[in-house]
């Protein structure tokens, strides 16, 4: 059957004429002789060889091809070579490394440019564009995803990668790494604890007592216009003063920076997604469903937890989605008072002048943001009540 | 000898906030009546239902159900023994029609099985076929599928009493009259002891024994449909009865059988069902230009005829 000519699909058209310019114009990877000299770009050909170079420009190019009169099966071989496109980055990165650098050069490193960074991200949103075109999406489109990470994951294990900028930072301070994972997500964790366990308390006095509302979450709304950055700076001087008075919260650890002020901080801040979440979705049941559920004789308690919980989760979930993802972000900050976590890289790097080493703090941070996400997201959908008719 | 009456309110009034929702009521309910409380909106009809289970306190005077004060007992185990069917049905949601159907029995601690036999028993008594809908939600029902839930649900636990708020308020005409026809049958087949509010006269003349009108909070006129038609007690009842059509809803309430005469001679040409009221025949004398209709039974025999002059005789036992 002959179908109506379609409209060429500008999204993707429009991706594609970028990156290509990008990855003509612009360097794609670079090499450094060593971490204090300045690197030398290198073009796409120059880069990866001809061969590979031109396998990649026809790829692209044939992408925009089939973009030009979509239909369903050329949405599948669209995204067939866009899932193909993001898993051949890795190996393009080490095929980059074995034609440049020389095993016996144990200093010399290589860097992702503009091309690079590019193509991985323009890579991304044409993924997510021949997604949305098809409804239903096929389930490996999840291999654009999975393949970098494992081949990712691969090529590291093996060697192959060793010389990437990012790895070399990262191989120098292997257990500071560790360590700064573990002091962020003890940090996320800690700070998600303490607002649960104050926030659906303090959701809890504004469903009993409404007259508490305004002032409640006044003074949250007041918390979130404060800075970050002052706000950890604001808690110093009356924590150093209360650790000097009371020499029993310095064996407890709690000193004017560290930890201490990020978790307070960290909490002020989380408060006022999951009170306010929290609130709106338990005072936001139906009052027809309170009022049956308590015609029919439940309890109070059984009308809260058989009832307005399981109606409320979605939306109390998706407060604690947001504060769990604030939280990470806010935990980086919180390195310069002291605090573990990525941000101690973060700001090394800057004051080095070391993109690299920001990168080896800042990739982490997103990556676990992106993590959070899908983890909440997927816990709310899986807590819709019923089933959505 | 006069029957224990199965709700008694005596002087019960109801303030909200020095504004008088209820105002010193008193009213005797019988066991097996389905007493429509009717009045405009305002006139402390939900309250006073609501004052039954304890959903609202009574600010003075006292209920008594089955005999027993209701304000010494224990609110929850009250609720449990009364069914009770609201105008939005009140569904849970997040329940499948089946889990929904079970709520009362399973805060009465039934076993799983009777509880499953009791929703099997429910949904086919509301001509919702098991296998098709228990396992729906809410989400995925016509508002008079959803209705009829709520209705099993109410009646779920097996209770003497059955309160129901404006259930059937929010249907189209056509699904109003099969669900109000429906409760009916049912009536009939478990003969409960209804409360039930409503708006619409025309509703409680369908379904009740006796009608209670309420107006300001205080009960006006409270007696059966027939005698309310005959004898209205004030402008307001009257007014609410509808005056030029005070008729028909009065003939709406005979039915055919007691008005017809023996056959003689030729049989009519048109017929009514025997069970069909006065109004039909009425209705069907005007369309078909005749002053003599033929009565026939269900298996369509003739057993009598209805002239038109019959219908201005008093009615015969």
């Amino acid at each position: 059957m002959e179908s109506p000519r379609s409209t060429p699909n500008r999204v993707v058209l429009t991706l594609v004429c970028i990156v290509l310019a990008v990855l003509l114009l612009a360097d794609f990877a670079s090499v450094q002789a060593n971490r204090i000299v300045p690197g030398q770009g290198l073009g796409l050909f120059k880069a990866l060889g001809s061969v590979w170079a031109s396998g990649l420009i026809a790829g692209l190019l044939a992408i925009a091809a089939l973009a030009w009169r979509p239909n369903p099966l050329r949405y599948r071989l669209m995204l067939a070579l866009v899932v193909l496109l993001l898993c051949q980055l890795p190996l393009s990165l080490a095929w980059f490394i074995h034609l440049h650098i020389a095993d016996d050069q144990p200093y010399a490193r290589a860097g992702i440019a503009a091309g690079g960074w590019t193509l991985l991200f323009i890579g991304s949103l044409l993924l997510i564009e021949c997604r949305q075109r098809m409804q239903p999406a096929p389930f490996w489109w999840r291999a654009a995803p999975l393949g970098l990470v494992l081949i990712s994951a691969w090529l590291i294990y093996s060697g192959d990668l060793a010389a990437l900028s990012l790895l070399r930072e990262y191989s120098s301070r292997r257990s500071e790494f560790w360590q700064a994972l573990a002091g962020h997500l003890s940090l996320v964790g800690g700070a998600l604890l303490g607002s649960l366990i104050i926030g659906l308390l303090l959701a809890w006095l504004t469903l009993r007592v409404p007259r508490l509302q305004r002032p409640i979450f006044g003074l949250l709304n007041f918390f979130q216009t404060i800075p970050s950055l002052a706000l950890f700076g604001l808690l110093i001087a009356p924590l150093s003063y209360l650790a000097n008075k009371y020499p029993v919260l310095q064996g407890l650890g709690i000193h004017g920076i560290g930890w201490a002020p990020a978790i307070i901080a960290l909490v002020a801040y989380s408060l006022l997604p999951v009170v306010r979440n929290t609130s709106v979705a338990l005072s936001g049941v139906a009052p027809a469903v309170i009022e049956s559920a308590h015609g029919m004789g439940m309890s109070s308690w059984q009308v809260l937890r058989q009832v307005r919980v399981p109606l409320a989760l979605p939306v109390i979930i998706e407060g604690i989605r947001i504060t769990t993802i604030q939280a990470i972000g806010l935990v980086a900050v919180a390195a310069l008072i002291g605090a573990s976590g990525f941000g101690s890289f973060i700001f090394q790097g800057l004051g080095q002048g070391a993109m690299d080493l920001v990168l080896l703090g800042a990739l982490p941070t997103i990556f676990l943001a992106l993590l959070a996400d899908a983890l909440f997201s997927a816990l709310a959908r899986h807590c819709q009540p019923g089933v959505r008719a | 000898m006069t029957p224990t009456p199965m709700i008694e309110l005596s002087h019960v009034s109801r303030l909200f906030d020095n504004a008088v929702a209820v105002d010193d009521i008193s009213l005797q309910i019988n066991s097996g009546e389905l007493c429509v409380i009717v009045g405009t909106s305002g006139c402390g009809k939900s309250t006073t239902l609501r004052l039954l289970n304890k959903l609202i306190s009574c600010s003075s005077g006292n209920i008594r159900i089955d005999g027993e004060d209701i304000a010494g007992l224990d609110a929850k185990l009250l609720r449990r023994r009364m069914g009770y069917a609201i105008q939005n049905t009140g569904l849970f949601p997040h329940w499948s029609v089946e889990r929904n159907i079970g709520v009362v029995p399973t805060l009465l601690g039934w076993s799983p099985e009777k509880i499953k036999a009791r929703v099997h028993e429910l949904l086919e008594l509301l001509s919702l076929p098991y296998a098709e809908f228990a396992h729906k939600f809410p989400s995925q029902l016509s508002g008079g599928q959803a209705q009829r839930v709520g209705v099993a649900r109410a009646l779920a636990g097996d209770p003497d009493i059955l309160l129901m708020d404006e259930p059937f308020g929010a249907l189209d005409p056509i699904t109003r009259d099969s669900l109000q026809n429906e409760l009916l049958r049912i009536q009939s087949q478990i003969n409960k002891t209804i409360v039930f509010v409503t708006h619409d006269i025309d509703e409680a003349l369908k379904l009740a024994t006796r009608i209670v009108v309420m107006d300001k909070g205080r009960i006006v006129q409270h007696d059966t449909p027939a005698n309310l038609l005959d004898r209205p007690v004030n402008e307001f009842v009257q007014s609410l009865l509808g005056q030029n059509e005070r008729g028909l809803k009065r003939a709406s309430l005979e039915p055919v059988k007691t008005h017809m005469q023996a056959l003689s001679g030729d049989l009519p040409e048109h017929s009514v069902n025997v069970d069909d009221t006065l109004r039909q025949a009425m209705s069907l004398m005007y369309w078909h230009r005749t002053d003599i209709l033929c009565v026939r039974d269900a298996d369509n025999h003739a057993v009598g005829l209805l002239p038109m002059r019959a219908l201005l005789d008093s009615p015969t036992a």
